[in-house]
Formats: structure tokens, C-alpha cells, sequence
């Protein structure tokens, strides 16, 4: 199928770009070659955290007016993290458009902008695992456990990832 | 204007626009508003003889001081001129793109732009978006037809116009054209397309990108010196200015009308008015702020609905919640439907005997005593004799929701035909409207006329019209006061002004209708030979109406009319 909106040229763009030079720890593309605004990704739990060893299957859905508007980014199955809801749905800056605060600058963490691409957001849910921010918490219990309970927070993570790699 | 000068149905002319902007009044004047009332100047402005001519553009009307606005005129009065003047006045040595950004970040506020310009400038154009003052402004801006390719849509064109800001960001003019129109909703500061690039887009480049189309910008649009009052940021930025001022600024609530009010001034007299709640229940509705916009709209700046009067705010109110929720349907329900005794739906005995049997889980039951059927076995109605008064009472409940309801169906439906009929009025006057055109036209062409008919001759159609449509406002509302109204004498006497206010508008609006339906081609002739019927209907309309304002107006000062409103 030729691609015709600038947003399916874009996808196609950055899924080329993506397959010939992979960051490390990443795998991304779209689903089925008739379908561009959907993609399925792995990423790698970082080295030295809790995620380590770990491989999380996610969902990239791409809006039509993508890159004006910023994708979304599900880890299907859910992965237990303060930054990612309860349905598995990833919550960063990145992915969320300028907001109206006027004093944006100040803020240091990236917004989106279509000058972004897929690579960056995936680094950035990389270092994301590696770093919670527990102040923009989307998973309350999960931010309880993570600050009050580390050692339990990093069991239960460690559970999860075995039990995907079905150890 | 046939009602010009009277309090109640004062409209408002249609003052030319200079004289608009020439006089409103600076946000320095807004923001000590309450200072504007003290002063002699407000006794100045009461004195004059009718409002409507007061060069000011300020309307005083009963309590209320207000001026009506089209938006143009806001945006250049309260946007474009305050630029202007800091750049007279405060900081020359600021262009008029940059003292825009900075005023729209400082939303509008000259004296905080001022106070942070002399504060910390570094600071306040970093926080602007605004370039360091010795930034190297090469090669930034637009450039026109040239080989590019964007990273965005990641096409390489021979031939396109591209676009950046200082900070060398550089984009198609496709890409930036598509940016800012979605960035362009929330009436914010457009920043680079760059994420972490904090740089504002000027207002006058927003609506150069805006003008792009097929990788090409508009060049009339790029040659404007400064951006003018049609600009689509500054016209966003002023509603949100206006939804974030509600109690000054209120739009016209009328469909598709583009105007708005400032209301200047409200006179409280004895009243407190740091505590509106107070008056919930306020009976004097000589306060109520009716306002008119220039398209010569009037409408309450409190509950931003139409001329409601003669009902006070909270009665509208009340009104309003209860046609829109379905606290009417729920009664009827109960008023003409029993509940099966045994799965509760409702049912409607709509004829036929006793024995019903629900549709749905199909119980048979007796209508009357609501028990099973079986029971009954042969012998119609034995049940009646068993518990006569508990049947008796059942029947008294939905007697009496049957009466309410058919109350307020009896009002409510009169308040919707008046309704409908202001619109059906409005479609008339549109044919009339356009015969009489054609009509003049015809006679103008003519090396004699028969008549001597000039366009002020038929004014009075004009205003017949605007007093038929503000006739009708009037009445249906008096439908929602009649319903909350408790009986008296006095409400009596109240009902037989809107039967009299009724009669009046019914005949008027009958002319229109004989006018417009006569297939003969002598309308115009029709419309010459019952001139002076149509000036005596309308005039006499307004008379009503006023009186029947002012009636409801002492009935309710004076305690003799109240509300019932349980």
C-alpha cells in the first residue's frame, strides 16, 4: 500500500529508520504493513534495575494527525511501575502535548513536539523504568509501594519478569 | 426607534465604530471601575437625555452602566492600542511584535509588563519567548521558494517556502501552517515547533503561517506592518481574555452573534455587593440587567439569557431546570400509568377492560385494586368493595399530579408557541424585508414616481418589526412568571395586561401575515395604505409592554404579587 498522509510517510520514515539502526534494547514496528498508525514494540527491562533481564511487549497507537499530536503507549501485559496506570497505559511527559503552563521552560522534562519521534519516546520509557518519578505518579499503589516498600516493589517486579520469560 | 429613550425597551443605535473605539474607556479605567462611579463624571454622563447619544458608546439604563463591543474593536482597543501606547509612552525602544508577546504573556496587564521589563529584563524576555537583545536575527523569518527538506514530514520539496525564528528551528511552511492552527485553541503564546525551544511566534507571523497554503504563504498577508484586529491569535486570546472576566465581559447569547457587553457599572444603592447571594430571591426586577449588544441584541448580563423580563433571574432559572430535566415526564408517568404489582414497568390503561396482563412478565392483575387476577375469579369489581377508601386515596394523588402537570403544560406550551412564533417571525419579516427592496427598486427606476416614497418612509417597518419580536420576548416570559405567580387579585389584573399585550402582538403580527401572503403584486400598496395602522399596533405594543413591566415591577415591590415556588 503507497502511503499518502504526511503521517503515514512520516511512520514509514521513521520505521526504516528505526530497522536499520536499532538503539540498543529496542524493537519497534508497525503491526501489519496495511495498518501504519499501529505499532507493537519490545523493550528491554534497563540493566541494574529491578526490570532487569525483563522483555515488555507494548502498543504504539499513532493519532491521523500524528506528528502534530503524540502516539500512545500501552505495555500489554501491565507492567507494575509508579508512571504506567493499572491497564498497562504510559504516562511521561513526552507523551503529553506543550500544556498551558506558562512557565513551561522551567519545567527540564521534555514535552511533545513533532520534532520527537518513536525512538526518543522509547528511550525515554527506557530510562523511565530505570528512574520512576514518583511525583507525577499514574498508579497510586504502585507509587506506595515503589516509595515506601522498595524491597517489595523490586520482589514483585522481579515476579513479573519470570514469569513472562516463563521461568 | 419607536421606544428609544424608555427604560425598558431601550435600544441600543447603531453608533458608528470609531466613535467605539475613539471613547471606550483604557483597562486603567476598567480596572478602578468602581472609581468611575463616584465621581462627577457618572452624574455628568446620567444627565444626558437619552443614553443611546451619548458619544461616550457607554449605555445607562436603570442600574445598570454598560458599553457594547464587536470584537474587532476589543481586540484593538484593549490588545493593538495598548502596544501602541507602551510604545509611545513607557518603552520606545521595544518594537510592537515584541511589546504583543510581552503584554499577551503578562495577559494584557501593561503595568506588570512595565514593572518585569524594569525588574529583570533577561528574565522577562527568556520567559516571553523572546530572543536575547543581541541575538543575531540573520537568516531567521521566512524564506520563500527554496529547495528544503523538512524533518517533520520527512519530504524534500524543490520549491517551498519555509519558516524559523531566531533560534534557526527551521521547518516547512506545511508543517508550521498545521502547527499553529492546532496550537492556535487555547489562545496561549505559540512557542517554536522546537520542544525545548521556548521562543514566541510573533502574532503577525501566526497569521502569515495561517495564510500558507500549498507550500506557499499568502504575500499579502507577510507584507502587513503589524497584525491587525482580523488576527486569529489575538481574536483566541481575547475569548479567553473574556472567559477569564466574566463578570465585565459577557458575548451576546444570541445564535451566531459575534458581539459582546462590559458592564461598567451596577448601581446596588442600599444593596451589599460583595454578597449577591443574598438576593437570591430578589423580587425587584427593576434591577435586572438588560443589556443590548450592537446588533441590537438585548439580553440579561446576569444569566447571559434574553430579555427575560418580567421575571426576576432566579425565577429563569428555576424555569429553565425545570423544562429541561425530566421531572415533567416523571410526572405524567405517574399521573397516567400504574406499576405491574409484581415487575414495576409501567403501564397505560389506554382502553379495554380491567384484566391486565403485563406485556412484559406477563402477570394478569386487576387495574383497579392492583392484586392478582386470579383472585377475582368471576365476579367483576369485587375487589372495589373490599378497601374503598384506600382506592380512593390512590385516585386523589393522581388527581391531583394530573392538575399540576396540566398547570404546567398549560404554561409551557404557551411560552414554546411564542417561541416558535418569534422565529416564524423572523422568516416573515425577512419576505417582507425583500419585497419592500425589490419594491423600491422598481420605483426608483421610474423617471416619475407615482408616490413620493423615500427608505426613511418605511422605517417604520423596521421598527414595527423590532417591537412585534420584543413584544413576543415579553409575553412568553410572562408565561413563566404567571406559573410560578400565586394567586391574588393582583394577578388577576396581571393576567388581563398580558391577555391585552397578547391581543396587540397577535394583530400586528396578523398584518405581517396579510402582507406577506397576498399573491397580488400591490404588497407595497398594502403595506403604504396600513401605515398608519402598523405605527399605532406597535407603538400601542410597546405601551403594553411597558406597562405590563411595570405592573409585575410594583406588584412585586409592594408585596401585592409574590412566587410560589415549592
Amino acid at each position: 500500500m503507497a502511503p499518502r498522509s504526511t503521517a503515514q510517510k512520516r511512520l514509514l520514515k521513521e520505521y526504516q529508520q528505526l530497522s536499520k539502526d536499532p538503539p540498543p534494547g529496542i524493537l519497534a514496528g508497525p503491526i501489519s504493513e496495511n495498518d501504519l498508525f499501529k505499532w507493537e514494540c519490545l523493550i528491554e527491562g534497563p540493566p541494574d534495575s529491578c526490570y532487569e533481564n525483563g522483555v515488555f511487549p507494548a502498543k504504539l497507537n499513532f493519532p491521523s494527525d500524528y506528528p502534530l499530536s503524540p502516539p500512545t503507549l500501552t505495555f500489554d501485559p501491565p507492567l507494575l511501575h509508579p508512571n504506567i496506570y493499572a491497564d498497562g497505559t504510559v504516562c511521561i511527559s513526552i507523551l503529553h502535548p506543550p500544556g498551558e503552563d506558562p512557565n513551561q521552560y522551567e519545567v527540564p522534562e521534555e514535552r511533545w513536539s513533532p520534532v520527537q519521534s518513536v525512538e526518543k519516546i522509547l528511550l525515554s520509557v527506557m530510562s523511565m523504568l530505570a528512574e520512576p518519578n514518583p511525583e507525577s505518579g499514574a498508579n497510586i499503589d504502585a507509587c506506595k509501594v515503589w516509595r515506601d516498600h522498595r524491597d517489595e516493589f523490586d520482589k514483585q517486579v522481579r515476579e513479573h519478569v519470570r514469569k513472562s520469560l516463563g521461568l | 426607534m419607536s421606544d428609544q429613550g424608555d427604560d425598558y425597551s431601550f435600544e441600543f443605535e447603531d453608533s458608528d465604530e470609531n466613535s467605539l473605539v475613539d471613547s471606550a474607556l483604557s483597562s486603567d479605567d476598567r480596572d478602578s471601575e468602581n472609581e468611575f462611579t463616584g465621581g462627577a463624571s457618572s452624574t455628568n454622563v446620567r444627565t444626558l437625555p437619552s443614553s443611546s447619544n451619548s458619544s461616550e458608546g457607554v449605555v445607562i439604563k436603570n442600574s445598570i452602566v454598560y458599553k457594547p463591543w464587536t470584537l474587532k474593536d476589543f481586540i484593538q482597543k484593549f490588545f493593538l492600542d495598548e502596544a501602541i501606547s507602551l510604545k509611545e509612552m513607557q518603552l520606545p525602544q521595544c518594537d510592537i511584535d515584541e511589546l504583543l508577546i510581552m503584554l499577551h504573556y503578562k495577559n494584557w496587564q501593561k503595568e506588570d509588563v512595565i514593572n518585569d521589563y524594569y525588574d529583570d529584563l533577561e528574565r522577562f524576555r527568556t520567559r516571553c519567548g523572546l530572543p536575547e537583545i543581541q541575538s543575531n536575527k540573520k537568516d531567521s523569518g521566512l524564506l520563500l521558494g527554496t529547495r528544503f527538506s523538512c524533518l517533520i514530514c520527512v519530504e524534500d520539496y524543490d520549491n517551498i517556502d519555509t519558516y524559523s525564528l531566531s533560534c534557526h528551528h527551521r521547518y516547512c511552511i506545511n508543517c508550521y501552517q498545521k502547527y499553529v492552527d492546532v496550537s492556535n485553541r487555547n489562545g496561549q503564546l505559540i512557542r517554536c515547533i522546537q520542544s525545548n525551544c521556548n521562543l514566541s511566534i510573533p502574532h503577525k507571523d501566526v497569521s502569515t503561517l495561517q495564510s500558507a497554503s500549498n507550500g506557499h504563504i499568502l504575500e499579502s498577508e507577510a507584507k502587513k506592518p503589524v497584525p491587525d484586529s482580523s488576527n486569529k491569535l489575538l481574536a483566541q486570546a481575547a475569548k479567553n481574555y473574556i472567559e477569564t472576566h466574566k463578570n465585565i465581559w459577557k458575548w451576546c447569547p444570541a445564535p451566531d452573534c459575534n458581539f459582546l457587553t462590559q458592564l461598567i457599572d451596577r448601581k446596588y444603592e442600599d444593596k451589599d455587593k460583595e454578597n449577591p447571594i443574598k438576593y437570591e430571591k430578589d423580587l425587584d426586577i427593576s434591577d435586572v440587567p438588560i443589556v443590548t449588544c450592537p446588533n441590537n441584541h438585548q439580553f440579561c448580563h446576569d444569566c447571559q439569557y434574553e430579555n427575560h423580563l418580567p421575571c426576576p433571574c432566579w425565577i429563569v432559572k428555576l424555569w429553565i431546570k425545570k423544562c429541561e430535566d425530566d421531572s415533567e415526564t416523571a410526572n405524567w408517568i405517574q399521573a397516567n400509568t400504574q406499576s405491574c404489582p409484581k415487575c414495576g414497568t409501567s403501564i397505560e390503561k389506554n382502553g379495554g377492560c380491567n384484566h391486565m396482563s403485563c406485556f412484559k412478565c406477563g402477570f394478569e392483575f386487576c387495574w383497579i385494586c392492583l392484586s392478582s387476577w386470579k383472585e377475582h375469579g368471576s365476579s367483576y369489581y369485587k375487589c372495589n368493595r373490599f378497601n374503598p377508601e384506600e382506592v380512593e386515596a390512590v385516585k386523589k394523588v393522581q388527581q391531583s399530579r394530573r392538575l399540576t402537570l396540566q398547570r404546567y403544560l398549560h404554561f409551557y406550551k404557551r411560552f414554546a408557541v411564542h417561541e416558535s412564533s418569534m422565529e416564524g417571525d423572523k422568516k416573515m419579516i425577512e419576505k417582507v424585508d425583500h419585497k419592500m427592496n425589490l419594491f423600491m427598486e422598481e420605483e426608483s427606476k421610474k423617471k416619475h414616481p407615482d408616490r413620493n416614497l423615500s427608505w426613511a418612509n418605511i422605517q417604520f417597518l423596521h421598527d414595527a418589526i423590532r417591537s412585534l419580536t420584543n413584544g413576543r420576548k415579553t409575553l412568553k416570559w410572562t408565561y413563566c412568571f404567571a406559573f410560578y405567580l400565586a394567586k391574588s387579585n393582583f394577578a388577576e389584573i396581571f393576567e388581563q395586561m398580558q391577555d391585552y399585550l397578547n391581543k396587540v402582538v397577535e394583530d400586528l403580527s396578523l398584518i405581517f401575515e396579510e402582507l406577506n401572503n397576498k399573491k397580488n403584486k400591490n404588497n407595497s400598496d398594502i403595506i403604504i395604505k396600513r401605515k398608519k395602522e402598523i405605527i399605532n399596533l406597535s407603538d400601542l405594543i410597546v405601551k403594553r409592554q411597558n406597562l405590563l413591566i411595570e405592573c409585575a415591577q410594583s406588584g412585586l415591590n409592594q408585596g401585592l404579587l409574590y412566587f410560589e415556588t415549592s
